[in-house]
């Protein structure tokens, strides 16, 4: 009796050793953790629960008919549901783009972008987004969880940023878009758009040699290579006139001398799209 | 008596409503007021003021980790975070100072990553003890102002330098569709 105990015994402490070894080989990384989030998405299932820790926030922030902007917020059973519920009619995926990893220690950030398709259960409709979506995530008793997801659908008009959505990574997706508009033979121009340097044909050239708008730059303790300061951005419009256009996180005393110098610019020769002048957004960096 | 209660009663007031009235349309005005809110040594004040900048359900995480590879974390609602932590508060007073910050946004969100110098000062001995910490916050933009909904801080160990934490990696993943 005592050597069949022992046996079991023995059997169960070598059980729990594989178990534990696998468990160990099996530990995932936080961006791993992200990337199964992405997988379980679609299967809605119990186990994306599992994902994240019991006190888990998930913050999305939706509009009204005025467009004005209200935040939703989920614990995580509640956003489960709510998958569940779009999932009755839609079946869709999102997959991570480019995501922006910091990590130190037990914790962990990941800032990313997200490519998302929905289909319609008779499979007549099929509709194709993109989200912006910041991740937090604590090692938690050997795991890393997510600890907080804060979600940002795409704004009509408002593109994403070039480093977050890069052509070589994104380019097929529109070609697959069987809903989108083919494209026109002859390429206009929206008057009203405001492009970035990215869209247009030819970019603004500030008028003079190079030096003058270094000088001009370094006077105000500004700079066009985006590496030292604060961002803001500027619009040069049709006509070549120089105007702040959004000054980010900039103390006032910094957004003062972001207009003292696009003020003290000379008008710029515009952008150009298909040979017309378009209004065009520039990044500066201020210190 | 009656007047210091009343003029206490009043300076309360006073904080609050400014708290409340000040502009928050910069992220820069709300990761300072963060920040000021933390080293604010009066509790109802500092309540307050975070109640303040923090959204309805906002939440906190702190990540302390010790020498020996392990860490202590508490995670949960900032309400419940901060009434847990009077005991730091009459011990020490605390102050901040922001090194270095990088901000990712887009649309209604904002995702902000500084290094802080913090500086506790026992209240007794007035001794110092100085420590870098990784502040992580999550904004959300409403009402034409920004809004805290996740600060999160983990603190430098074993010499490892926290500044890493600032430093990114950009990981470009393969699209299957």
């Amino acid at each position: 009796m005592n050597s069949m105990k022992k046996q079991i015994k023995l059997s169960a402490t070598l059980l729990l050793s594989v178990l534990m070894a696998t468990a160990q080989t099996e530990q995932k990384s936080a961006v791993d953790v992200v990337d199964q989030y992405f997988e379980q998405l679609s299967a809605q299932s119990e186990f994306l629960t599992t994902l994240f820790t019991p006190e888990a926030g998930i913050s999305t922030v939706v509009y009204d008919s005025n467009g004005i902007a209200t935040q939703v917020k989920y614990a995580r059973e509640s956003y489960l549901k709510e998958l569940q519920r779009t999932g009755e009619y839609y079946n869709f995926i999102q997959e991570p783009v480019v995501l922006i990893d910091r990590s130190y220690g037990y914790s962990t950030s990941i800032y990313t972008s997200v490519f998302m398709q929905f289909v319609s259960k008779d499979g007549t409709d099929t509709l194709k987004s993109k989200s912006v979506q910041s991740f937090k995530l604590l090692f938690i008793d050997g795991n890393w969880r997510i600890d907080h997801l804060s979600i940002q659908n795409e704004i009509p008009g408002t593109k994403l940023d070039d480093y977050l959505w890069p052509d070589e990574l994104t380019a097929s997706l529109s070609k697959v878009n069987p809903v989108s508009a083919p494209e026109p033979i002859v390429s206009l121009y929206d008057e009203n758009k405001i492009y970035s340097i990215t869209e247009v044909d030819e970019k603004p050239v500030y008028p003079g040699k190079s030096s003058e708008l270094s000088q001009l730059l370094k006077k105000y303790n500004a700079d066009n290579t985006g590496e030292n300061g604060s961002p803001f951005l500027i619009l040069i419009s049709e006509d070549g006139g120089a105007s702040l256009y959004y000054v980010n996180d900039l103390s006032g005393e910094q957004i003062k001398r972001a207009q003292a110098l696009t003020e003290a610019m000379m008008p710029w020769y515009p952008a150009l799209k298909n040979k017309a002048s378009v209004k065009c957004k520039l990044k500066l960096t201020i210190q | 008596m009656k007047n210091v209660t009343l003029l206490l009663v009043m300076l309360f007031s006073a904080a609050a409503v400014s708290a409340q009235e000040k502009d928050f349309s910069s992220i820069d005005i709300v990761v300072k007021s963060f920040y000021e809110a933390l080293a604010q040594d009066n509790g109802d004040a500092r309540t307050q003021q975070l109640a303040a900048l923090f959204t309805k359900d906002g939440q906190i995480s702190s990540v302390n980790h010790a020498n020996n590879n392990a860490a202590s974390i508490k995670n949960g609602s900032w309400k419940t975070f901060y009434a847990g932590s009077t005991s730091l508060y009459t011990s020490y007073s605390l102050s901040n100072d922001e090194v270095e910050r990088t901000v990712d946004f887009y649309g209604e969100i904002a995702s902000v990553h500084s290094l802080v110098y913090q500086t506790l000062t026992q209240k007794t001995s007035k001794k110092e003890f100085a420590q870098l910490y990784w502040m992580q916050l999550d904004l959300v933009y409403l009402n034409n102002r920004w809004y805290i909904d996740y600060a999160s801080w983990t603190n430098q160990y074993q010499n490892v330098a926290v500044e890493e934490a600032i430093l990114s990696d950009t990981i470009w993943h393969q699209l299957s569709k």
